[in-house]
């Protein structure tokens, strides 16, 4: 076959330059960064590295990590939900309050059917405003501040306590060959959404909804339903962070969710998934996730108040931001 | 045009006197002067922080950090002012206002990062400064200049008031009328043409950014002198409403489009909705409920009303 | 007297020797052509002489003078101003405005408005147009939008104006405006370099051309003593003996599609015709006459009022282009790299995307399958590339137009609709996208095709209807066609 006179063919590739072009800088970054992260972690106390201390870190950032993945749909697609604060709220709080009525499972499918509709309440607005990225920010913005103000004006402002029968219960606090629930929960869901994102046509779909809306469009692809579900299936992960952390913290608090969304777009960027949308994958927002929890386990070590821990955070996410916009533009030069 | 066409294009116009007259149904305490003047008064620090809005939003940015930035400069007043004395104290929080917005806008313009995202992550990084310096308690002050300012009349006239107007005036007449102001709606418009023609883009990101952390410390500091004493907590909702007002008030976030006259109506609506609800003693979950119903509404509009548009012109 | 001489000119990327020891000598008050390929060194040569980059080597004279630029606005200033493709001007501020942007008159506080609008005025009326300044730019014609960005330019002063393929957007009338424009400017002194595919612009309005090929300068001459085939020859670096090709001709079958009276509200009226299996059916008409509003209805990427479609005997809504494909109708839209592509993906997934259905094995993707079918649809339309993991973006144009066509090819499209297909697109490779179309009505398949050269629309076309103001004017058969008797009908 005829080569064509194309950039990359008159480039003498050195070995070098060939092996940057495969290993991204997006893969490589975030996992030197966790690795840094362990070694200062280990350095700061002798705990750290004990089976306690992982697990403990593990199960705390679970929550995060069932947003982060559905968030990680939401942002291959090139959109974004802002609503997940406001929806982690309601869920906690929907769930304790039905549970008197309908039991611990019937609330939880209430609570699940409302994420359906939370999500396809976001993908409708913006399908039949024709919105794009910043519409999709500014109206989960503004739906997100909805689901919170729902979530105080069902509890009156108030935290409700649950009832602790089992199966509650074991959302938070069980576990399954002796792994924590949490933790489960985030694996096994990890895994559905990694192999779907991967291998069906569906995550293909994704992809290319995101890395050009337009294109996709005018092949056919339903861009409109694959975003809306995106927000779907981040509505539901999110619900059941609500549920595992009224059962962790034996309490629904109407404000359970207020900074979530912070920590999740963290996880994601850090992670390495481009806001750009139309590239990142269900790995890489693990290890934002990871880093997330080391980072807040290094910041207590460290003995930094909450306040310093969300002024960290604002940091560390423009850090993320700015090594991601640079490796965009590497990559577009490389291209 | 028809009658329809130009009622159409006065719609803010007309929604906004709509609200005058369904509120002073809705409730007898409306319309007397008291209620009048203290509906001004609370408007007025959002006011100047939605007059400094409009050049953000003009120049297709945004700027989420604004209620953090206010909380924070009245932190700061407090703190420094048994060191510096009230006088110095106000000057040097309004500096601070400079130092934050260049910083801000230095992300956002030379590091080319979202301003979305940018400005979500300084509200945090500032609420949380503001509670660690404050321990996360309100501090008093009370100081004679201060209240005379923020609480003092000037013709009977309550002086934050009066800034208001002075700043509405200035903020229009420099927008409609000099080489800096053509300038933003220049870049707001088309990035990349106002960049040919030699306008330095960078700088007017920068200083766009500059003018809303300035007047996020301005509203900071007459909040505090209204109040009596700095806050951390205060705030949370300040963006939502500023940026709501601005495009509620028909400026487009698409950059390029709008004026301060449309914005004062678009504040003066809120404003109008959110004493009214005051006055019927409405719970203040559910005036977030209805600031957020609100946002996604207007927005939404605006986007739909944007695509319309789009689709006509494409051809 | 020469205005302008280049002397050395060379520009090299990595891995790229864009301008290789260019030599250019342009006289004042002359339009001066510049032709070549794509890749030839155009756009680059251009981009020097504007000031958007510094050449590695070499020395421009300008007025006489050696010259650096060290910006755009440098080059500017000297007086050498290149009014691009994608016009340069802020859509929602005036004409006067934009004219002058960053450089409005008054002090700091308070802009003269009366003298910027009085200046305006003179600048357009040199353009010979009579625009009120205070018109605000979104609302003008694409036509009278150029004219202002050559008014701006002539506000700067300009001694030398480029034009990048200034006529790409428009047609007939406006293309004549465009040219009085600038008859008018080289009376005054202006010297213009006019960039453009189109031979018969070159023909017309320019005094002298130079050739391009392969970051070189093949050749300059004087229009009037050169001939097609010598800047056909010049441009390719090889005989061609018709710059189009005869089409074989081809038994039609029966209608397989009918549109009727297909209105969209200021755009298209009552808009008939038929298409028969095998055909190619050739839409011309001027700039906004309503052509790709036409294809895009059909498809279904944009929504219609009036109107009917049969398609295959059978009446069909058309509401997203989904449904279209899944009919078996496709549209190889005008803007390939934004609208028919994913460049940043690899051929392989380009390939597959409007067809994900046939690589699905019970929601999971058979990788296996879309390999093999990339591989076939490269052979099958001789797109060059190493691999079918090669990124779009890497493509030629015409290679990548290529890609389009075969994406809808996978998608087992029986009618395709081609929007410009040759657009950007130079001459060596277009023989090979009219190969393509050639093999497509071979093997079966309809075309409905648009283009803005007429010439070339001539030449394939079976039929051609002429479009103007959103109605079909009339229709003519291939063999009868000319480009006069369509600028007659498209200008009623």
């Amino acid at each position: 076959m005829e080569t064509v006179e194309t950039v990359a063919e008159k480039r003498n590739e050195t070995f070098l330059q060939r092996v940057r072009t495969k290993v991204d800088l997006g893969d490589v970054g975030p996992i030197l960064g966790l690795i840094i992260l362990i070694i200062i972690g280990s350095f700061l106390s002798p705990v750290f590295l004990t089976k306690g201390n992982l697990f403990n870190i593990l199960t705390q950032i679970s929550v995060l990590g069932l947003g982060a993945i559905g968030m990680t749909y939401v942002v291959i697609g090139r959109f974004f939900d802002l609503s997940v604060a406001g929806m982690l709220s309601l869920a906690a709080v929907l769930i304790v309050g039905l549970q008197p009525y309908v039991g611990t499972i019937g609330a939880i499918f209430a609570v699940i059917l409302v994420a359906l509709a939370v999500g396809l309440l976001n993908g409708t607005i913006l399908q039949f405003i024709k919105g794009d990225f910043g519409a999709s920010i500014m109206i989960t913005f503004g739906t997100g501040t909805i689901l919170a103000s729902l979530a105080l004006l069902y509890t009156g402002g108030f935290t409700l306590k649950p009832e602790l029968d089992p199966v509650f219960s074991w959302f938070g606090n069980g576990s399954l060959f002796s792994i924590p629930a949490p933790i489960i929960l985030l694996i096994f869901f990890s895994i559905i959404l990694h192999v779907v994102l991967k291998y069906t046509t569906f995550g293909r779909a994704i992809y290319l909804t995101g890395a050009n809306h337009e294109a996709a469009r005018l092949s056919g692809i339903p861009i409109h339903r694959i975003r809306t579900i995106t927000f779907m299936i981040v509505a539901v992960l999110v619900s059941i962070g609500g549920l595992i952390n009224s059962s962790q913290t034996l309490n629904a608090s109407p404000v359970a969710g207020v900074g979530f969304e912070l920590d999740v777009i963290a996880a994601v960027a850090i992670g390495g998934t481009s806001l750009q949308g139309g590239a990142g994958n269900i790995t890489r927002t693990l290890i934002g996730v990871l880093i997330i929890g080391v980072l807040n386990n290094v910041f207590v070590l460290i003995g930094l108040s909450n306040y310093d821990q969300m002024m960290a955070k604002g940091l560390i996410i423009i850090a993320a931001l700015l090594l991601d916009r640079r490796n965009e533009s590497n990559l577009i030069r490389k291209g | 045009m028809t009658i329809v066409k130009k009622l159409y294009s006065q719609k803010v116009l007309i929604i906004l006197i709509g609200m005058v007259i369904f509120a002073s149904i809705s409730s007898p305490n409306f319309l007397n002067l008291q209620n009048l003047t203290f509906l001004v008064t609370q408007l007025s620090i959002f006011g100047i922080m939605a007059l400094a809005m409009t050049y953000v939003v003009l120049n297709k940015e945004f700027d989420l950090s604004i209620g953090a930035v206010m909380a924070f400069s009245g932190i700061f007043m407090v703190k420094i002012m048994p060191h510096t004395g009230m006088i110095l104290a106000i000057v040097l929080t309004l500096v601070l206002g400079v130092v934050i917005g260049f910083i801000t806008g230095f992300l956002i313009a030379y590091l080319g990062l979202n301003s979305f995202v940018v400005t979500l992550c300084a509200m945090f990084f500032y609420n949380g400064l503001a509670l660690s310096v404050s321990d996360g308690r309100p501090a008093s002050a009370l100081d004679p200049v201060l209240t005379y300012i923020s609480s003092g009349t000037f013709l009977g006239i309550p002086n934050p008031i009066i800034v208001l107007i002075i700043l509405t005036a200035g903020a229009d007449y420099i927008l409609r009328k000099t080489k800096f102001g053509r300038n933003i709606y220049a870049v707001g418009g088309d990035e990349q043409v106002a960049r040919l023609t030699g306008i330095s883009v960078k700088f007017y990101k920068i200083i766009v950014f500059v003018i809303s952390s300035v007047a996020a410390s301005l509203g900071g500091i007459l909040l505090t002198g209204m109040l009596n004493s700095a806050s951390p907590f205060v705030g949370s909702d300040a963006a939502l409403t500023v940026i709501s007002a601005v495009v509620i008030g028909g400026t487009s976030l698409a950059g390029g489009e709008g004026s301060i006259p449309k914005t004062i109506m678009g504040l003066f609506i809120l404003g109008i909705l959110d004493n009214l609800l005051g006055l019927l003693n409405v719970h203040s979950f559910y005036q977030t409920f209805i600031l957020g119903a609100l946002l996604v509404f207007v927005i939404g509009w605006d986007f739909y009303a944007r695509s319309k548009k789009q689709v006509l012109a494409a051809h | 007297m020469s205005i302008l001489e280049m002397k050395g000119i060379s520009k090299s990327f990595p891995g790229v020797k864009a301008l290789q020891g260019i030599e250019l000598e342009v006289r004042k008050g002359e339009v001066h052509g510049l032709l070549g390929a794509n890749g030839a060194g155009k756009s680059t040569l251009m981009k020097v002489l504007s000031g958007v980059i510094q050449p590695d080597e070499g020395e421009i004279s300008f007025k006489n003078e050696k010259v650096k630029f060290s910006s755009p606005l440098d080059a500017q200033q000297k007086g050498i101003v290149i009014i691009h493709q994608e016009l340069s001007l802020v859509p929602m501020l005036s004409v006067a405005e934009n004219i002058f942007l960053g450089r409005l008159f008054g002090s700091k506080y308070n802009v003269n408005w009366k003298e910027v609008h009085e200046k305006a005025k003179y600048y357009l009326k040199q353009v010979g147009t009579d625009i009120n300044p205070s018109t605000i730019v979104r609302d003008l014609s694409v036509a009278q939008m150029q004219q202002v960005e050559i008014a701006k330019a002539l506000s700067f002063n300009a001694d030398l104006i480029i034009m990048d393929e200034p006529s790409a957007v428009l047609s007939g009338a406006e293309l004549n405006q465009l040219f009085e424009t600038i008859e008018t400017l080289t009376e005054k002194g202006v010297t213009v370099i006019y960039i453009s595919h189109r031979l018969e612009e070159i023909d017309r309005i320019c005094d002298r051309l130079t050739i391009m090929r392969d970051g070189k300068v093949v050749e300059t001459r004087i229009v009037k003593e050169t001939s097609r085939e010598e800047i056909i020859k010049g441009i390719v670096g090889r005989d061609m003996d018709e710059e189009y090709p005869t089409m074989e001709v081809i038994e039609h079958g029966e209608e397989i599609l009918s549109v009727q009276n297909l209105s969209l509200k200021g755009k298209l009226r009552n808009v008939s015709f038929q298409l028969k299996k095998g055909e190619i059916l050739g839409i011309a008409g001027l700039v906004g006459a309503g052509r790709t509003e036409i294809a895009r209805c059909i498809f279904g990427a944009d929504k219609f009022d009036k109107g009917e479609i049969v398609y295959k005997g059978n009446k069909i809504k058309v509401s997203n282009p989904r449904k279209a494909i899944e009919l078996g109708i496709a549209l190889v839209p005008e803007d390939r790299k934004e609208h028919g592509l994913i460049t940043k993906f690899s051929l392989n997934r380009n390939f597959t995307m409007a067809a994900l259905k046939k690589i699905n094995r019970f929601g999971f993707l058979h990788r296996f399958k879309e390999n093999e079918a990339s591989k076939s649809l490269i052979q099958t339309l001789k797109i060059k590339t190493p691999s079918i993991h090669q990124l779009a973006l890497n493509l030629s144009g015409g290679n990548q137009q290529k890609v389009v066509v075969a994406k809808y090819l996978f998608s087992d499209a029986d009618i395709l609709i081609l929007d410009e297909p040759t657009r950007g697109v130079d001459v060596g490779a277009r023989r090979e996208i009219y190969t393509v179309i050639q093999d497509l009505v071979k093997n079966g398949k309809s075309v409905l095709l648009i283009s803005s050269d007429w010439p070339e629309l001539i030449a394939l076309s079976d039929r051609i209807v002429v479009l103007h103001e959103g109605r079909i004017k009339g229709e003519l058969a291939g063999s009868e066609a000319s480009p006069e008797k369509i600028l007659q009908q498209a200008l009623v």
